[in-house]
């Protein structure tokens, strides 16, 4: 074992809600991270099959952050998704398959910044009555992010995308792109867009949809057909090239939208619901597409209220309700708030009456008995299974999913939210 | 004029293209052979005057419709069906958008109106067998066509900028019945008295005066078309595209997409 790399990042869902820094990651021969230490001093290795790509591990070198997060301690379970911050040039992961050991680059540079933007539509006869579709929303998205804008339907995240595309006009505000004011046709050069369910003209091919749009993006003849081929082939519909659009399903439709949006190579990604109207496997197509684009570089800033996906995938999330920001976080840090609650399983049904007795609530399958309690009572649970010879298999802590921070966010009062 | 006007007025055409608006010349050629073999039996030396006339106003007529129709959903169908979502997510100014798809329409009424125009002629042959100097002046009658689609679809595009495709559909289709007695509407303003003259002769020459560019009957009767007329015509009719243009462009500018 080598102590080659020296990894310093904060490792989340480690011990009981705490952030914890990595201190040193360790290799096999074959330069696949075998392990790690971490805060306390306590060395931990990876399950034979938690192995990590070395390919998508980069040496960091001076870095502000390294992230990892989502690292399960469980020998059992594989590290679900690790999440990438690096200063190095990203590498796709070579076996999609096997966890990720994502690290990632973040220059700290906003790369979207939104000043108070905010929309108000009139209404009525004499267009008297006004009606907020965004409270004025100040937010930055850095470099290389992937940022979630999450919110029921009606929150406002379409209206924010269609004021960054320039497709409708703040009442109040600026937002920039790439520090450009985002009408600026300068910067529509280099950022793609996927709205929500979308629609093309269905007298067009695939093909010549995708040549048109290379031709508005001022792109080259040559390139035009040429990444026209690539792009189709990378999102699966190499084969309806020369399909009538019309003749497309909507998930194929979703598929040319998506190509559209990254046609010219853009640096920045705006995708609104852009697993809307897929089945399971093209939303997990969607969203390995998504990192894909992120690991070659592109910030990706998308919409969604489907929770899962940006747990998934994303760095930070804002969160938007009835038009009003209610909060802005990095999925990390949301998802490794304790919960107050630990898992236990064991196995032994003998200990069940005492670990009830605790306030435990226990389910038993066989011998195997899995039981949450309060995380003080954690002590006295172990106590007493060792005395009753249970033998133990795991103790977990509880976090908190996206989930509980999205529906905390958005029952909250406009009072709790300004605090 | 820029690769992104081209590329956009190339799109309309091939949408209208393959819309199937091309299928009214399968009309008009069985109107147009239909029209020459009775004519010919029915109206003894009048044969070239009604063919002429029928020829001549039914391709002004066909342009006319497909111009409305197609033009007032221009704007509005892009932004009902968010095809413009993607476009205007590109470099593409929304003057760029206008401009290039009245080109496409435009160019789409070109070319049916010259496919038109080669039935027509040739119906003509059919008819009294030999072309002389004076159907040149036919060529005129069709170039004054062509500026009344244009005025047409400019007025359409603005229309279809700030109203439902229905509203302007009957916009469009007012001006131009209007527009076709524009002579008259001028005559009878210069007739009336006080204020209601300045209402009406402002309104004579507001409306767009098609009636100028309908030379139809006067080169169905060999006259000719003089070059000042010629001039003005196109002048007039540029200016007034253009300035239904720019309204068009103003209004679309400032427009919140649904």
């Amino acid at each position: 074992m080598q102590q080659g790399y020296d990894a310093i990042g904060r490792l989340s869902q480690m011990a009981s809600g705490a952030t914890t820094y990595v201190s040193g990651l360790s290799f096999n021969a074959a330069g696949q991270p075998q392990g790690f230490s971490y805060g306390n001093g306590v060395a931990a290795t990876f399950g034979y099959n938690q192995r990590l790509q070395l390919e998508s591990l980069r040496y960091v070198n001076g870095s502000q952050h390294l992230l990892v997060a989502d690292l399960s301690l469980d020998k059992q379970a594989l590290p679900a998704q690790l999440t990438r911050r690096h200063l190095g040039a990203p590498t796709p992961v070579a076996h999609p398959s096997l966890p990720r050991f994502c690290v990632k680059s973040l220059s700290g540079m906003p790369i979207i910044e939104m000043n108070g933007l905010s929309k108000t539509y009139t209404a009525g006869f004499w267009r008297k009555k006004e009606k907020f579709a965004l409270q004025p929303l100040s937010l930055s998205v850095e470099e290389g992010e992937v940022f979630g804008f999450l919110g029921p339907n009606g929150a406002g995240k379409t209206t924010t995308l269609k004021l960054l595309m320039g497709l409708i006009f703040p009442t109040a505000g600026s937002a920039t792109i790439l520090g450009r004011d985002c009408g600026d046709p300068a910067v529509k050069a280099q950022i793609g867009f996927l709205p929500e369910q979308p629609y093309f003209y269905d007298h067009l091919t695939a093909g010549e949809l995708l040549d048109y749009y290379g031709q508005l993006s001022g792109m080259a003849a040559a390139d035009r057909a040429r990444r026209a081929a690539e792009i189709l082939e990378r999102v699966g519909l190499a084969s309806a090239r020369d399909l009538a659009l019309r003749k497309f399903s909507k998930g194929m439709l979703q598929r040319v939208g998506i190509a559209q949006a990254i046609l010219h190579d853009p640096k920045v990604v705006f995708l609104d619901e852009p697993m809307s109207g897929l089945d399971p496997i093209g939303r997990r197509e969607v969203r390995d597409l998504m990192q894909l684009l992120n690991d070659e570089g592109k910030t990706i800033f998308f919409s969604t209220h489907i929770l899962s996906d940006a747990e998934a995938l994303c760095d930070r999330v804002a969160i938007l309700h009835q038009g009003e920001l209610r909060g802005v976080g990095s999925v990390a840090d949301l998802t490794s708030r304790s919960r107050g609650q630990v898992e236990v399983i064991w196995q032994g049904a003998s200990a069940v009456e005492a670990v009830r007795a605790l306030g435990g609530d226990c389910r038993a399958t066989g011998e195997t008995v899995r039981a949450l309690l309060p995380e003080d009572k954690l002590d006295a649970a172990l106590d007493a299974l060792r005395r009753s010879g249970a033998r133990l298999t795991a103790v977990n802590p509880v976090r908190s999913t996206l989930e509980d921070y999205f529906v905390e966010r958005v029952s909250a009062s406009p009072q709790e939210v300004a605090s | 004029m820029s690769a992104r006007l081209a590329s956009i007025a190339f799109n309309t055409f091939r949408e209208a293209v393959r819309e199937r608006v091309l299928y009214n010349l399968i009309f008009f050629a069985l109107l147009i052979t239909a029209a020459s073999v009775l004519v010919g039996q029915i109206s003894i030396g009048i044969e070239r005057i009604v063919l002429v006339n029928l020829g001549l106003s039914a391709i002004s007529l066909f342009g006319i419709v497909i111009a409305i129709f197609i033009g007032i959903g221009l704007v509005w169908k892009e932004m009902e069906k968010r095809t413009l979502y993607t476009l205007l997510a590109r470099p593409v100014r929304r003057w760029e958008f206008i401009v290039g798809k009245f080109l496409g329409l435009v160019g789409t009424l070109v070319v049916n109106a010259a496919l038109m125009a080669v039935g027509f002629f040739a119906a003509l042959y059919y008819l009294v067998h030999a072309f002389d100097r004076s159907d040149l002046h036919l060529l005129a009658a069709l170039y004054f066509i062509i500026l009344q689609f244009i005025v047409v679809t400019a007025l359409a595009l603005l229309f279809s900028s700030f109203s439902s495709p229905l509203l302007s559909a009957v916009m469009a289709f007012a001006l131009f019945f209007i527009g076709s007695f524009a002579e008259d509407l001028r005559a009878f303003a210069q007739m009336s008295e006080g204020a209601a003259r300045w209402l009406t002769v402002a309104a004579a020459h507001l409306v767009p005066n098609f009636a100028s560019l309908n030379v139809i009957a006067q080169v169905a009767h060999q006259q000719p078309v003089s070059a000042d007329l010629m001039l003005a015509n196109t002048l007039y009719a540029l200016f007034y595209a253009g300035a239904a243009l720019c309204g068009a462009v103003l209004i679309f500018e400032r427009r919140n997409l649904k």
